[in-house]
């Protein structure tokens, strides 16, 4: 008989079998009546001799069946109708689960977006980043020379192909607003190496590589911005740059990686002849194709020999030159790998407590149930047979809580993703897919395990005729029970004390980060670009020049109380750094040439932005190009270097000439302008005339003005065309939008911290609420009797808190530890405030303590009001 | 559910008195178990019961087949019969059970002396 035929037969088989057994017990029973057994007798007799008749049924049916998926299908309609019979239940547990696991969806949406999905490049797998690193520039990521370049490429074996690149912003002109667009310069086999088709076109070819030939290959967004998505855009032209271009490309919609994909638009890098030979301009990006089944380690190596090898042969460019090869991935996504780590982690403390707390949940239900688990045993059900109808039952409730988890982590997708700094790479490619679903999937099954075992394990454990007799309340529960109890209360509570020092920590350093002092008053400030390419203003006179026309028609404007420009600005994506001497340092050998932060501004720089100036004067329009130079420093500055803010008139250079120090002089001395980073020292800066500037390739323009500076904007930009119409104005901001930016990860991470710091929090004490409420009603009896015995009530209530008390610390102590190990790991992230700070870590103690002896004093008051008589009639 | 093996002598043991029984003639489950009773003394503690599962099992094997018949005392009996395939698992098993009760029995004999 085939199995299906088997599977329709069954039904009539099943009926044969009834019949059968039946007919033997009927057999019987006439057998026995006719021995002379009155009937009744007879029949018991022959039930007794036969054995248990439904479960032998049972059991022969189940030859036929299916077993596991049978048993399975009726294990789930009986959990769902036990579930349905308790909803309190069923809703608090799903509940709890699903704010578990939501969490943890969220936070997977972010991670798996930023990541883990692979590069939108089809070769990523083969690529790398391969940098240099100098012993003299602490800068993680530095160039490499063409000539280096070359020699990798001609002696490496690891590499089977090595492009450049370098970003380079370009001026659109044309039709409307002239425009700065961040595009990047590629050798021909960049888009090849990466492995990305265009979308139209081509990429370059060696003709494209020629000097003289102005070939564009446009971004997906640059050619649907300017040319409206036109099919027919290859062979139109772009003015850039004060050039014609000729599109010959159009790539596809790249998600933004932080890399040089990230352009509006492609340009040929066409090395000069001195870029060719100059080994000392380390400053090439390099994209490493890696050879199929080459070890990255190997690479390394490899390239630490052409290094040394390098050193020996120029040591003039490449002594303390090193190269450094990283995956590309790891390479554009791994500043942003351990704040979401630190997250990930933390939602999974989350869950963990959501775990103990349904835990618990299971057990006091295991425990109200045992009545129906004895009378399953009874009538045949093997522990067996138990356990897998609570593990039923558990993967039901989590898997609920699993879909309200999802819809959670759908409906606060948008709300994450405005919490996270815009800085993550890829954070537009965060979405709710099938990924997170069969995250959720995964994270709810992992709940069921971790909440429903070990409740599952203890509730089977059946002694039958004990549970019979027992009956409904009053009976303390097992000692299994109360041992597990109180493990996932010690547990919940020290997995809260982790994620509210971690969560404590983020937020402080955020705290202390507002509370920097920037050294000026960064409010009603906007700050404005203007680059000055060379294409433009082949002298510098040129670009300071018209600085000065455009200061001087901006501060005529109606709001504007103060204008200036600098080469930088505090707190700015740019920082600019010099060499410096002075007359005592250049006489000594040993120190030689120190660096130091250095700005080129304009007059009124520092009244402008709120610096104080402590000693000296502004500079001023006296101070020209041709006159000696003429510095100010700031307070860092000359306690560093003098020894005292008693510092003008003293000399300094910041220049060499024919290897000779250009000396100048101090006039001035501003107070410190801070990063925003309240761990840092204020970093020793020079400040020297825009005038006085040698090369300026762009200049940042700051007024201030109210009432509301971005008022004003449209008004100075038009002054600024009024006097150059194709001079592109970027970087419209303000300082305090600056600052927001600059702040973005402490506070996105203070804030997510916070809100999964507060919801284990929260967990955790409903935990130890619940666990003490349990322990209160179990005790009843006891407390009953020590009060009939003469306890005071006093005395109960001390003994109830003291119990909480005992769990609530054993915790603490645990997740102070763990804490101790583990916020190291936030090192990077903590600003100002130490990883292991005594206060966060005692008041964190001290919250949880006084939190949870709060919420052990509701059932401890109940005890409190046991009445004897009750209790003990109850029994 | 309880597995009906456990409460076996040992796992195939009582297939294979059914199917030694069934062997000399075609019965019905009552007088099947009356006859094991019978033949063993009494000795074997059988819950009657215990027999449905197995005759279930080597229904679904394909060791015997049933058909609804009427008994010697004029019941409505189905009757079991063993089938080519039966008789020649029979004997492999009785076969295998002989080896294994050597085997036990010399081991208890070396433990005796």
């Amino acid at each position: 008989m085939s199995w299906l035929a088997q599977l329709f037969s069954r039904r009539r088989s099943y009926g044969d079998l009834s019949a059968e057994i039946q007919e033997h017990l009927d057999e019987r029973i006439e057998e026995l009546m006719h021995e002379g057994m009155p009937k009744k007798e007879a029949q018991a007799a022959a039930r007794r001799e036969f054995g248990n008749v439904t479960l032998v049924e049972e059991d022969s049916r189940e030859v036929w069946r299916w077993r596991s998926i049978e048993n399975f299908a009726i294990d789930v309609r009986y959990g769902l109708r036990s579930l349905r019979r308790s909803p309190g239940f069923t809703m608090i547990v799903v509940l709890t689960l699903a704010l578990g696991i939501g969490a943890n969806s969220a936070i997977f949406s972010v991670i798996d977006a930023v990541l883990l999905r692979p590069l939108p490049f089809p070769n990523a797998s083969q690529l790398a980043d391969l940098c240099a690193r100098s012993t003299l520039f602490d800068f993680p990521h530095l160039g490499v020379s063409l000539p280096d370049i070359a020699d990798i490429r001609a002696s490496g074996t690891s590499f089977s192909n090595l492009s450049g690149y370098q970003l380079s912003s370009k001026e659109m002109t044309g039709d409307g607003k002239p425009e700065r667009i961040e595009g990047a310069e590629i050798s021909e086999d960049f888009f090849p190496d990466l492995g990305v088709k265009p979308l139209l076109g081509r990429t370059f070819a060696s003709s494209d590589m020629q000097p003289g030939s102005h070939a564009v290959i446009l971004s997906h967004a640059l050619w649907r911005d300017r040319f409206g998505g036109d099919p027919k855009a290859i062979g139109k032209t772009l003015r850039l740059d004060g050039e014609t271009y000729t599109v010959v490309g159009v790539m596809p919609n790249l998600s933004s990686t932080d890399f040089a994909t990230d352009s509006k638009l492609w340009t040929a890098f066409i090395p000069t002849q001195e870029q060719l030979t100059a080994r000392q301009n380390h400053y090439f990006n390099v994209l490493a194709s890696l050879k199929p089944h080459t070890d990255i380690t190997q690479a390394q190596k490899e390239l630490d020999t052409i290094a040394a090898r390098l050193a020996i042969a120029y040591p003039d460019a490449d002594k303390g030159w090193s190269f450094r090869v990283t995956p590309l991935k790891k390479s554009l996504l791994g500043d942003a790998q351990k704040p979401l780590l630190v997250l990930f982690c933390s939602v999974g403390f989350v869950l963990l407590i959501a775990c103990a707390n349904v835990s618990n949940l299971f057990l006091s239900r295991g425990w109200t149930r045992r009545r129906e688990f004895a009378i399953r045993t009874a009538i045949g059900a093997t522990r067996g047979a138990l356990l897998r109808q609570l593990a039923v039952e558990s993967v039901l409730v989590a898997l609920m809580g699993g879909v309200c988890a999802f819809f959670m982590a759908l409906w606060t997708s948008r709300g994450i993703r405005a919490i996270l700094p815009p800085d993550i790479p890829r954070l537009q490619d965060i979405r709710i897919d099938s990924e997170v679903a069969w995250f959720t999937l995964g994270a709810s099954l992992l709940a069921a395990l971790l909440s429903g075992f070990m409740p599952a394990l203890l509730s089977s454990r059946q002694d039958v005729s004990r549970a019979m007799r027992e009956g409904g309340a009053g009976a303390g529960s097992g000692k299994g029970h109360n041992f597990l109890r109180q493990m996932l209360v010690i547990g919940e509570v020290a997995l809260a004390i982790v994620l509210l020092i971690g969560a404590t920590l983020a937020i402080q350093s955020f705290a202390r980060i507002l509370r920097v002092d920037p050294g000026f008053r960064p409010d009603h400030l906007i700050t404005m670009r203007i680059d000055f390419p060379e294409f433009r203003f082949s002298k510098v006179e040129q670009s300071t020049q018209l600085v000065q026309q455009v200061l001087e028609s901006s501060r005529a404007i109606p709001g504007v109380e103060a204008a200036s420009a600098g080469l930088v600005f505090p707190l700015g994506d740019e920082v600019a750094e010099t060499t410096f001497e002075t007359e005592q340092s250049t006489g000594d050998t040993k120190s030689g040439q120190r660096m130091a932060r250095m700005n080129r501004v304009e007059p009124d720089f520092f009244r402008t932005f709120g610096i104080p100036l402590l000693a000296g004067r502004d500079f001023n329009a006296d101070d020209r190009k041709e006159k000696a130079p003429v510095f100010i420093v700031n307070e860092a500055f000359a306690r560093k270097v003098f020894g005292s803010v008693d510092v003008v008139g003293k000399r300094l250079s910041a220049l060499r000439e024919s290897n000779r120090p250009v000396w100048g002089e101090i006039v001035g001395v501003a107070g410190n302008v801070r990063d925003l980073d309240p761990g840092a020292e204020a970093k020793p800066e020079i400040y020297g005339p825009f005038v006085q500037t040698r090369q300026a390739g762009g200049v940042f323009l700051v007024f201030r003005a109210k009432p509301d500076p971005l008022a004003v904007v449209a008004t100075i930009e038009d002054r600024i065309w009024a006097l150059d119409k194709d001079r592109p104005v970027t970087s419209i901001k303000t300082i305090e939008k600056q600052m927001e930016e600059n702040t973005g990860t402490p506070r996105s991470q203070s804030v997510l911290l916070g809100i999964f710091g507060g919801l284990g929090f929260a967990l955790a004490i409903v935990g130890v609420y619940g666990v003490m409420s349990y322990v209160v009603s179990q005790q009843t009896r006891e407390i009953g009797i020590r009060m009939a015995l003469g306890a005071d009530r006093a005395k109960v209530l001390r003994m109830v808190i003291a119990h909480g008390l005992k769990l609530t610390l054993t915790g603490v102590a645990i997740g102070v530890g763990v804490s101790l190990a583990l916020t190291r790991f936030m090192r990077s992230q903590l600003f100002g405030v130490s990883t292991t700070d005594p206060v966060t870590f005692g008041g964190v103690a001290i919250l949880l303590i006084a939190v949870a002896v709060a919420a052990c004093f509701i059932p401890a008051q109940r005890a409190m009001r046991v009445d004897p008589m009750v209790a003990l009639r109850y029994e | 559910m309880r597995k009906p093996e456990q409460r076996d002598l040992f796992p195939g043991a009582l297939e294979m008195m059914i199917l030694r029984t069934l062997k000399r003639q075609p019965l019905h489950g009552y007088a099947l178990a009356k006859h094991i009773k019978h033949v063993s003394n009494d000795l074997l503690q059988i819950e009657e019961g215990s027999l449905y599962p197995a005759l279930q099992r080597l229904l679904k094997a394909e060791l015997v087949k049933a058909e609804w018949g009427i008994s010697a005392t004029n019941r409505r009996v189905r009757i079991y019969k063993l089938t080519a395939a039966g008789a020649k698992h029979l004997e492999r098993e009785i076969s295998r059970f002989e080896q294994m009760f050597e085997g036990i029995t010399r081991v208890l004999a070396a433990m005796k002396s």
